[in-house]
């Protein structure tokens, strides 16, 4: 599995870039949907076994998040390096910046939630950031529904205490 | 990352959240007010908790949108720019044994050691995993790494980290867990901290004491240094990293008598190691005398230049150390003077005697140097005789410092007087400095003052360059050498300047030149490649760039041999472009290379290796890899200051950066105070007036907008505007550019009054400076129209709006996107101002705009036909409004599946004209779908979400749901009322249908 992350990111960029090209405007590419098509794809070529499942999911969960923080990050640069050219403030472009901010902060919430309980975090990636539904993450984690539900709510809540929504 | 105690309190809080968010909300205070008892921070984090509960939905659902608007803006992108980077992430969330891969911690030869945490529940622990390399898994290194697990479980020792468990991980492979150590290199801890000598002297009798008890294992461990040695924040200290120890029992193994000199670190090595000799316990004698030396010294004793065979022979096994009193400097973090005499006699004797060649005239154990420490501390006569052997004082010998002043004077007459007084100021510094760093220096002059003081001023340092490569052309051109060498600077100013497609333009010149009189290979095309290929990258013209940078590898390899700082130069050049192409593995491997060359031959503390470590650290961050990026600052940060002292501009944006990656990891508490340390810094030695004081200024706003320093937070910005002031002056463009940015960031946080008179301010000074035409200019009309239209106050942006499409219609053509867009804009001003029929001539003009340049089912369509359908509404148009509001729907739902804030502007224009025309059935789930929308977009107090109540308020009535419709009305008259004002058509409107019924 050493490479195994790599493939994802790449798979995950290769595979959202291409459902653009086919015309879909980028609000209508679905996380879960992404993830699921990547999981199929490397069971079949790759010979990802199902037992690999969880810890696919998990990896992918990973890979997604640092796709969505990298082009933040990357936004946020082109901000603080340029400040050459006033921004624009039309509905759009506004949008993009605060959601630059909001990913940011989402991020930076979660690694503060990782480093006081490491399977909060976990549970994070793989509900929010690879859009698995409660069943398929406590099959991701090996743990019972009960548990992610419960951990879910509580990671819910700190993150949301964190961004100060 | 966070202390234990925090990791208490929070398992503290966690575990009565979980018992308390089930019960019903009122029964919640009384039951944290029996559990927590008199623990009123406890009790006080858990209720945050449970508000947060309450509007998790919300703000998460925020964030998600954000999440999967960015991921489809990520997806937009070339993928081949962003190939994927952190490799080895892959076993985070793993289970392995009894634990779960928390992150990885670092690699080895062998294999890659994780941080875990304890999974099965059983009691919390944290323990650090090594497991084997996949791949790797020779038989050979196979018996190593469960060697090192046997050695491993045979020692107990306080200052040994300790074996946990063993085993073999879901693929297979062996690992074992370790004592989690979360600590300093020794020599670091030591040096940092200031450590008194005798302080020094007791950790490290701590370390002997763990090394001999190993030897009373039979093991010696065969790879001391202070990354083996780590003490934690409390001062205790581990040896770690068993990984190349060997058996002494002969029983146990055979074949690794010698230590593989692949596995050595030739600063730490021991004589009878690089010569392949058989390994004792005197080995680690002479390491331990090695890492004594620097604790003491704050230098290595061995510095070999390479990592050939030959240097590493010269510098261990030829090579006496220097006295320790001798080579004391002020990298072992304390005063020289009285270091030097503190080492005199004693220390110096007894570390020498520790380094003897011979393993025989070394101490015969580590009991006995350890010995010879302790006696030394009491005060009593040391066992060590003075060493007769001579040695080799180093003699750093300085460069000529004026070899190039007179090329460097020049260029000086080119630049003219814009820089001579800098020059003047700054002239005793720049003499110390060596040749080539003159260019460099001047180049710096333009990045530490930037020129553009005055209006225009940037426009004038262009001019003034390309005056002065016309004039090289003309006056030089009996001197190709150095019209080449000129040429090249103004490239390379160019470049620091953003002119770069002039610098592409004079790089390729000074190529030509240079190729043509040196046909072979020559240091001077060395230098235009690089420059070239600078310029290029930042033109983000990758391809050339790498295509470029590759030939000047080749070419300083060919010059200077694989192993020269010039190939070191080339390589992280090289480096930098493959990152941008997303090459991660290759632009890594490529920078530790240089890291290699160049801590061999300037050695470890040097600048170069400092600058190496910076750019490493930088490209990490841009990976996310933030703990990595903050150490590689740390290890930049410490040698500038070492290097260049406490003031120097590049200490202070190394401290900048290592402050940006703390904040990445949200360490806030370390990040703040060390941007308020960079911006006294800054201030000192650039003046209160230089931007980079202002960019660090910004930078520190945003930590304080991040953890909600709001007084802080005002008090900055004027701070940031008068640095600005100063830097730009008031009427530069440049200091109405920064305005602009604090303006947005007021706007941002919903501050609109301050960000439009903040606002004003840049656009009086860009129409005065730029004209009406710049882009500038009409980017800050459109911002303070928006803004304007935010706060509610239509009057005053109109007139914003209208100037902006009449200049734009102007310079633009009336067919540009942009003219549309501003058209769009400003109808709905005229709408919202109760004028709908000039907002349906501009509307109307904006939808053919938009259909021609984007063509029907494009959203900018579907949002000028909505608009010029609102108009129809608004003028009593029901038949003509509702075919477009439905087309414009349609391209929505079509293009924004799941909900979009653009289709409640629909369904609140679409609702009232059903529920009119007797459709209320068909108005309400629209109604509901576009409060939803809006409540999510722009939280429930705001008036746009009251507008959608009043709406679906008036469809329920109509519907008899008179029960439903009573609180919507409430609700929305009370926030109209408040954010709109009483005389509001919107809150009229409200109260109204609130008598009503």
């Amino acid at each position: 599995m050493d490479q195994i992350f790599t493939l994802v990111y790449r798979e995950l960029r290769v595979l959202a870039h291409r459902q653009l090209g086919r015309g879909r405007t980028s609000d209508t590419l679905s996380t879960t949907a992404l993830v699921h098509e990547v999981y199929l794809k490397l069971a079949h070529n790759r010979g990802v076994s199902p037992n690999d499942r969880g810890h696919f999911f998990a990896v992918a969960a990973r890979a997604m998040r640092q796709i969505v923080v990298d082009y933040a990050r990357r936004r946020g640069a082109e901000k603080r390096g340029g400040g050459v050219r006033p921004e624009m403030l039309d509905d759009e472009r506004v949008g993009i910046a605060a959601q630059v901010e909001e990913v940011l902060a989402v991020d930076t919430a979660l690694t503060r939630l990782e480093a006081l309980d490491a399977r909060l975090g976990r549970i994070v990636e793989l509900r929010f950031f690879a859009g698995l539904s409660v069943e398929e993450t406590a099959d991701a984690l090996s743990t019972s529904e009960t548990t992610v539900k419960r951990d879910w709510r509580k990671a819910r809540a700190f993150l949301s205490r964190e961004l100060g929504g | 990352m966070s202390s234990d105690g925090e990791r208490e309190r929070w398992q503290a809080v966690q575990a009565l959240f979980d018992e308390v968010v089930d019960l019903p909300t009122e029964q919640q205070a009384s039951f944290l007010d029996r559990a927590c008892g008199s623990n009123a921070a406890l009790r006080s984090e858990v209720a945050a908790l449970l508000a947060a509960d309450r509007r998790a939905d919300r703000v998460l659902s925020g964030a998600a949108e954000a999440a999967a608007a960015l991921l489809g803006e990520a997806a937009a992108e070339r993928v081949e720019q962003t190939e994927p980077h952190i490799p080895e992430l892959d076993r985070t969330g793993q289970r392995v044994g009894a634990f779960r891969i928390v992150r990885e911690a670092g690699r080895g030869g062998m294999g890659t050691v994780y941080l875990a945490e304890r999974a099965d529940g059983q009691f919390e622990q944290r323990v650090a995993i090594k497991i084997l390399k996949r791949g790797t898994d020779t038989d050979e290194v196979l018996r190593r790494f469960l060697r090192e697990r046997q050695i491993l479980a045979n020692l107990k020792h306080p200052h040994i980290a300790g074996l946990v468990d063993g085993g073999v991980s879901p693929d297979g492979l062996p690992f074992f867990a370790l004592e989690f150590v979360e600590g300093e290199p020794f020599t670091a801890y030591c040096a940092t901290r200031r450590l008194r000598v005798e302080d020094r002297l007791r950790l490290f009798l701590d370390a002997c004491g763990a090394v001999e008890s190993a030897h009373r294992a039979l093991i010696v461990h065969r790879d001391l240094k202070p990354s083996n040695i780590l003490v934690t924040a409390s001062g205790d200290l581990r040896l770690l990293d068993f990984g190349i120890a060997k058996l002494l029992d002969p029983e146990a193994e055979q074949g690794l008598t010698r230590t593989d000199l692949r596995l050595l670190t030739p600063q730490y090595a021991a004589p009878e190691q690089v010569r392949g000799e058989p390994v004792t316990t005197g080995t680690d004698v002479y390491a331990l005398g090695l890492l004594l030396y620097e604790l003491l010294t704050g230098e290595r004793a061995q510095r070999p230049r390479s990592t050939d065979a030959k240097a590493v022979h010269e510098a261990v096994v030829e090579t006496d150390a220097v006295r320790p009193s001798t080579a004391a400097t002020s990298a072992s973090g304390l005063q020289v003077g009285d270091l030097r005499r503190r080492l005199r006699g004693d220390l110096d004797r007894i570390v020498l005697k520790a380094l003897q060649k011979e393993p025989e005239r070394r101490y015969r154990s580590v009991d006995a140097f350890a010995e010879d420490v302790r006696r030394h501390l009491a005060g009593l006569p040391v066992a060590a005789q003075g060493d007769r052997v001579g040695y080799r004082v180093g003699k750093f010998v300085r460069r000529h410092r004026f070899a190039v002043a007179a090329a460097a004077m020049v260029l000086l007459a080119l630049v003219g007087g814009l820089v001579a007084t800098l020059w003047q100021a700054r002239a005793a510094r720049m003499q110390a400095r060596r040749a080539e760093d003159v260019q460099k220096f001047l180049i710096g002059l333009f990045e530490v003052a930037d020129p553009s003081e005055s209006k225009g001023a940037t426009v004038t340092a262009r001019d003034l360059l390309m005056r002065g490569a016309e004039r090289v052309d003309k006056e030089l051109a009996a001197q190709p050498e150095n019209r080449a060498q000129i040429i090249r600077t103004i490239a390379r100013i160019q470049t620091s300047l953003g002119l770069y497609d002039e610098a592409i333009a004079q790089a390729e010149k000074a190529l030509a030149l240079d190729r043509k009189r040196h046909p072979g290979d020559d240091p001077a095309v060395a230098d235009d490649l690089t420059i070239l290929a600078n310029a290029l990258m930042q033109k983000t013209d990758f391809a050339r760039a790498e295509t470029i940078a590759s030939e000047a590898l080749a070419l300083e390899t060919r010059l200077h041999g694989p192993r020269s700082a010039e190939a070191a130069s080339a390589e992280s050049d090289l480096a930098a472009v493959r990152y941008e192409q997303g090459k991660f593995d290759e632009a890594e491997r490529l920078n530790d290379e240089a890291l290699a060359i160049r801590r061999a031959r300037f050695g470890e503390d040097s600048l170069e290796v400092g600058y190496s470590f910076k750019a490493l650290a930088e490209d990490y961050y841009k990976q996310g890899e933030y703990p990595k990026a903050e150490v590689h600052a740390r290890e930049a940060l410490a040698r500038f200051r070492r290097g260049l002292g406490e003031e120097d501009p590049i200490v202070a944006t190394q401290m900048q950066d290592l402050a940006l990656y703390l904040g990445a990891q949200a360490k806030f508490d370390q990040a703040e105070p060390l941007f308020k340390q960079t911006i006294a810094l800054r201030t000192k030695v650039l003046g209160a007036g230089h931007p980079d004081v202002a960019i660090t200024q910004k930078e520190l706003l945003n930590v304080y907008n991040r953890i909600g320093k709001w007084e802080e937070s005002a008090r900055l910005i004027p701070e940031i505007l008068s640095t600005y002031k100063r830097a730009y002056g008031e009427k530069s463009p440049n200091y109405a550019n920064a305005i602009n940015d604090v303006a947005v960031i007021q706007y941002v946080h919903g501050d609109y009054q301050a960000a439009a008179t903040t606002l004003r301010q840049a656009l009086a000074i860009w129409l005065e400076a730029l004209g009406e035409d710049h882009p500038d200019y009409l980017s800050g009309l459109n911002n303070l129209g928006a803004i304007l239209r935010e706060a509610g106050d239509y009057a005053a942006a109109e007139p914003a709006l209208r100037r902006g499409l009449e200049i734009r219609i102007r310079t633009q053509g009336a067919d540009h996107p942009d003219v549309a867009l501003a058209r769009n804009n400003l109808g709905v001003l005229e709408r919202l101002s109760g004028r709908p029929a000039e907002a349906k001539k501009e509307h109307l003009q904006a939808l053919a705009g938009y259909r021609a340049a984007e063509g029907e089912n494009h959203t900018d369509t579907a949002y000028a036909m909505l608009n010029l359908g609102l108009d129809e509404a608004a003028l009593g148009h029901p038949r003509e409004a509702e075919p477009l509001m439905r087309q414009s729907l349609a391209i929505y739902r079509q293009h924004f599946p799941d909900g979009h804030p653009r289709i409640a502007e629909v369904g609140v224009g679409l609702g009232p004209l059903l529920v009119e025309s007797g459709r209320a059935k068909e108005a309400e789930p629209l109604l509901r779908e576009a409060l939803a929308l809006r409540t999510k977009r722009f939280t429930a107090e705001d008036w746009r979400t009251a507008e959608a109540q009043l709406e679906l308020g008036r469809c329920l009535a109509n519907l008899d749901k008179k029960s439903e419709a009573r609180p919507l009305f409430e609700s929305s008259a009370k926030t109209l009322l408040a954010k709109r004002g009483a005389r509001d058509p919107l809150t009229l409107r409200a109260q109204a249908a609130r008598a009503h019924l």
